[in-house]
């Protein structure tokens, strides 16, 4: 397996980093090498977040990336801060209701809305997981036993859940590239 | 058993595994998780973790416990390294063994809080007033973090001197994955059964054995200048100088145990690197990167910032047609790079970006290589 890289864009307080760690957990679990790597601000809500994971079969010689194989963005707040990263990555999501800018090559995804629907607004974060799993970027019961342990993890169930329906009601067709 | 841990976390069981039992500090991003597993695990192994008034406070707690027998260790970053810079010189002075982990991040002053910067390599050498020569390390990964830690107490006990550990946020927030050695070599220090001088050693490379502070020996203990039984001198000519002279010997005569170094890619390179922390990483890839594209190229990435072996970095290094000193600050390892390499010789040149956490990517590296080659190499001027 070639080393793939997974990025996520949020504002403080819709838990990048956590969704983050959790995609690491479920990667690591699996007995794939994994680096993990976060920028964020002092504040506890609101500000720029940027969380990415690294894995391969082989050990991560340099975490430091600046494209992705994919790239989720929950919010747009200072996301020109990351432009390179939006232009440079292979697949790049965005949130249809919380981005309001438009990029080009970018896919618009419900993920939000979604949250909205089961109602959980605010588990946007793990509804993104649940769509990376649809992607096959990484194995649904490996992010729902990372999960196990969190609080509230019937919600987190639920909302991976609805992720995943997403992301396979898409039919993206980079969703072939990823089974490879 | 592998474990995914981040620098911090890494730092934090390296130093369990080295017998660390005494932990004093006080929280400050992005040290603050070293802390909270030391408060978490130390009390359940029977050692002590002690939230100080500030860093001042703490750095001079894990002193006290380091005489009283304790191999005790302190975490902090910037701003809080600054406040403790007195009390590392004061730990020379009396030979003190402790472990001092600055996370380094922005600055100077408050700074970026939580973005990494690798601007405090020179104030972990020089931060204290007189002459002081101290150990500092840094790691480039986490398990390399676990590493060094055990490494740095070691140093710390044996020669009776602070030892800085030098990480960056990337690294101590990174997670990745450590698999921890089997096997830990624990250095003990040699209590003194007395009759020997505390502060004064035949050998030069050998720091004098101490003996535990209320063990009921006898053990005077001032940062004044003192003689080899702990009396103060402050008239003394010889007294002083011979003092610091082998608090300086001590360290420079072992110079080819504390200098740690990794050298990676063409034997006689035309580019040569030479990096460490989080920055080498990136460099290793375009060290990678240039070969494949047919340029001979080297990384020396130093897991020991001080003391530096010259000679030998420049032993491996060659004659290469460009030098480039990648680094998050505004160029400070190029200063001793330079005293290797003459900048009026060599084509000595500094990569340098620090930042809203924006790291050095290895593609710049590789296209800045690439630039210099194809100007000629070698300085003309």
């Amino acid at each position: 397996m070639k080393e793939r890289s997974v990025c996520l864009i949020g504002s403080g307080g819709q838990g990048v980093v956590f969704a983050a760690t959790v995609l690491a957990n479920a990667l690591f679990a699996k007995g794939l090498y994994v680096a993990q790597l976060q920028n964020y601000g002092a504040e506890v809500r609101g500000g720029s977040v940027m969380a990415y994971v690294v894995f391969s079969e082989s050990e991560v010689v340099n975490p430091f990336l600046n494209s992705f194989n994919v790239l989720i963005v929950l919010h747009d707040f200072n996301v020109s801060s990351w432009m390179k990263y939006l232009e440079y990555s292979n697949l790049v999501i965005v949130d249809d209701l919380l981005v309001s800018k438009n990029f080009c090559r970018a896919i618009k995804a419900p993920l939000f809305r979604k949250a909205l629907e089961i109602g959980l607004a605010g588990r946007e974060n793990v509804v993104a997981l649940g769509f990376l799993a649809g992607l096959n970027v990484v194995d649904k019961d490996d992010l729902k036993k990372a999960l196990m342990n969190t609080r509230d993890f019937e919600q987190n169930a639920k909302a991976l859940e609805a992720g995943y329906e997403l992301a396979l009601q898409m039919r993206l067709k980079e969703l072939q590239e990823f089974s490879k | 058993m592998r474990k995914l841990l981040s620098g911090n976390e890494a730092i934090a069981e390296g130093a369990l595994a080295a017998g660390c039992s005494f932990f004093a500090g006080y929280p400050i991003t992005p040290s603050s998780e070293i802390m909270h597993y030391m408060a978490r695990e130390l009390p359940k192994r029977g050692g002590v973790f002690i939230q100080a008034e500030d860093e001042l406070a703490a750095v001079n707690i894990v002193i006290g416990a380091s005489l009283a027998g304790a191999k005790a260790m302190t975490a902090t970053s910037g701003p809080g390294f600054s406040l403790m810079q007195e009390g590392i010189g004061y730990a020379v002075m009396v030979e003190a063994p402790i472990v001092v982990v600055d996370v380094m991040r922005v600055g100077p002053a408050t700074g970026q809080a939580t973005k990494p910067a690798q601007g405090d390599i020179m104030q972990a050498r020089w931060g204290r007033h007189g002459d002081q020569y101290i150990v500092s390390l840094a790691p480039s990964t986490p398990q390399e973090a676990f590493e060094l830690t055990i490494e740095a107490f070691n140093i710390a006990e044996e020669l009776r001197v602070p030892v800085i550990l030098l990480i960056d946020e990337f690294i101590a927030h990174g997670r990745e994955v450590v698999v921890p050695p089997k096997l830990v070599t624990k250095y003990r220090r040699t209590v003194m059964e007395g009759g020997e001088e505390p502060f004064n050693s035949m050998n030069p490379r050998i720091a004098p054995p101490l003996p535990e502070l209320g063990s009921g020996k006898y053990l005077l203990i001032t940062g004044s200048t003192h003689d080899g039984w702990g009396y103060r001198d402050v008239h003394n000519f010889e007294t002083h100088f011979n003092l610091v002279k082998r608090l300086r010997d001590k360290i420079m005569l072992n110079l080819d145990r504390l200098f740690m170094y990794e050298a990676y890619g063409n034997e006689d390179p035309d580019v040569l690197f030479i990096s460490y922390g989080s920055t080498a990483r990136s460099v290793k890839e375009a060290v990678n990167e240039l070969r494949s594209r047919g340029v001979k190229a080297k990384l020396i990435r130093l897991k020991t910032l001080w003391p530096i072996d010259l000679e030998l970095i420049k032993r491996l290094g060659g004659d290469p047609k460009v030098v480039i000193v990648p680094e998050q600050n505004l160029g400070q390892l190029i200063m001793d790079v330079e005293r290797i390499y003459n900048p009026f010789e060599y084509r000595v040149i500094g990569c340098n970006k620090v930042g809203g956490g924006i790291p050095i990517y290895s593609n710049e590296l590789v296209e800045e290589a690439l630039k210099v080659l194809g100007s000629g190499g070698k300085a003309s001027n």
